[in-house]
């Protein structure tokens, strides 16, 4: 009877042990959580370059990222993906032609428009190019001369150069224009 | 005597038709043969070394004909050193000898960076010299959150 009391007791003290190792081994495994995945779709085919270490998409692509719960979604008609040399990493996403760029924050969902658009996921920043970048958020609309940057890192943008900004009245409506020009041009007579 | 006249020409007609189909039966070509080699395999090697540098194999092959048909395919590519950049895996595939293509209508499912970036998509041509894979139709990728660093703070 002692023995049975005895083997049991310690079949206790292994299963709470296990239990334990179990606990932690689920805790590691959740502690990294990096990043979410990114996925891509494309209605026109894709090329993938060995040589070159590159995939571009073509036709109506889109990017999720993260797959699951997309906090920054991609439209463009074409995408390039630059891996590493060792292709271990990516290097650089970049898209171009009709770039349309959906941010989604606490205070609602950023649009970023662009001719072309770098990623590089090193850095985390997004450079979109255009004729011209157009930056459109509930609050205002965001004209930029040549570049608007987007770091992803703080959710902050830089837009050098000349920059027209119209603030939303209700959301849609503008009631204001303002520019950083530093003087207006002269009234014609 | 009536009744023996109708029925002798019946009798011609069917023992005619009978022989008729023997006849062409016996006439027509057996059945052709295609030799089928297992495991087969094709590969290419970096310019001026004896390294690997892409492997098509399949599990079948009719390796007399041009295309050839190869079913079950792996298409895979290496590094100089020798690690594996790329896999892919279709049903079939039709592999042009003389311009060293393989091409397929049938779904195809790629691996690079040992799973890091998973690609798919229907309709592929794969080119040995170069290394290039032109998938056509229904593409789906996914690229793992590890594959682009660290996480995004926001």
């Amino acid at each position: 009877m002692n023995a049975l009391l005895l083997l049991a007791g310690r079949i206790a003290i292994v299963g709470s042990l296990l239990a334990g190792v179990v606990h932690v081994l689920a805790a590691d495994s959740s502690a990294p959580n990096a990043r979410g995945d990114i996925s891509i779709t494309s209605e026109g085919g894709l090329e993938h370059l060995g040589d070159a270490l590159q995939v571009i998409y073509k036709q109506n692509v889109v990017v999720r990222d993260p797959v699951d719960n997309p906090r920054t979604v991609i439209f463009c008609d074409w995408l390039s993906i630059q891996r590493s040399p060792d292709g271990r990493s990516i290097l650089e996403i970049g898209a171009a032609t009709n770039v349309t760029i959906h941010m989604m924050d606490s205070k609602g969902t950023n649009v970023l428009k662009g001719d072309r658009a770098v990623w590089t996921p090193t850095n985390d920043l997004v450079v979109v190019t255009g004729n011209p970048p157009v930056l459109e958020t509930p609050q205002s609309i965001l004209t930029g001369e040549k570049l608007m940057i987007f770091d992803r890192k703080t959710g902050g943008f830089q837009s050098p150069g000349r920059v027209e900004t119209r603030i939303r009245q209700s959301g849609v409506a503008p009631f204001l224009s303002s520019t950083n020009r530093a003087t207006a041009p002269k009234p014609q007579p | 005597m009536d009744e023996r006249s109708r029925i002798l020409p019946t009798l011609m007609a069917v023992t005619g038709f009978v022989t008729t189909c023997w006849l062409i039966t016996a006439a027509s070509p057996p059945e052709r043969r295609v030799p089928v080699q297992k495991d087969f395999r094709i590969f290419d090697y970096h310019p001026g070394t004896q390294f690997k540098k892409a492997l098509l194999r399949g599990a079948e092959a009719e390796y007399l004909a041009n295309p050839i048909r190869i079913r079950d395919v792996t298409i895979e590519t290496y590094a100089l050193e020798g690690s594996t950049s790329l896999v892919a895996r279709a049903e079939t595939c039709l592999v042009d000898r003389t311009n060293r293509t393989a091409r397929s209508p049938d779904p195809i499912r790629i691996s690079l960076s040992d799973g890091g970036f998973t690609l798919a998509g229907t309709g592929f041509q794969w080119t040995f010299t170069n290394q290039n894979l032109v998938v056509s139709n229904r593409v789906e990728s996914l690229i793992r959150g590890y594959m682009m660093g660290k996480a995004v703070s926001q």
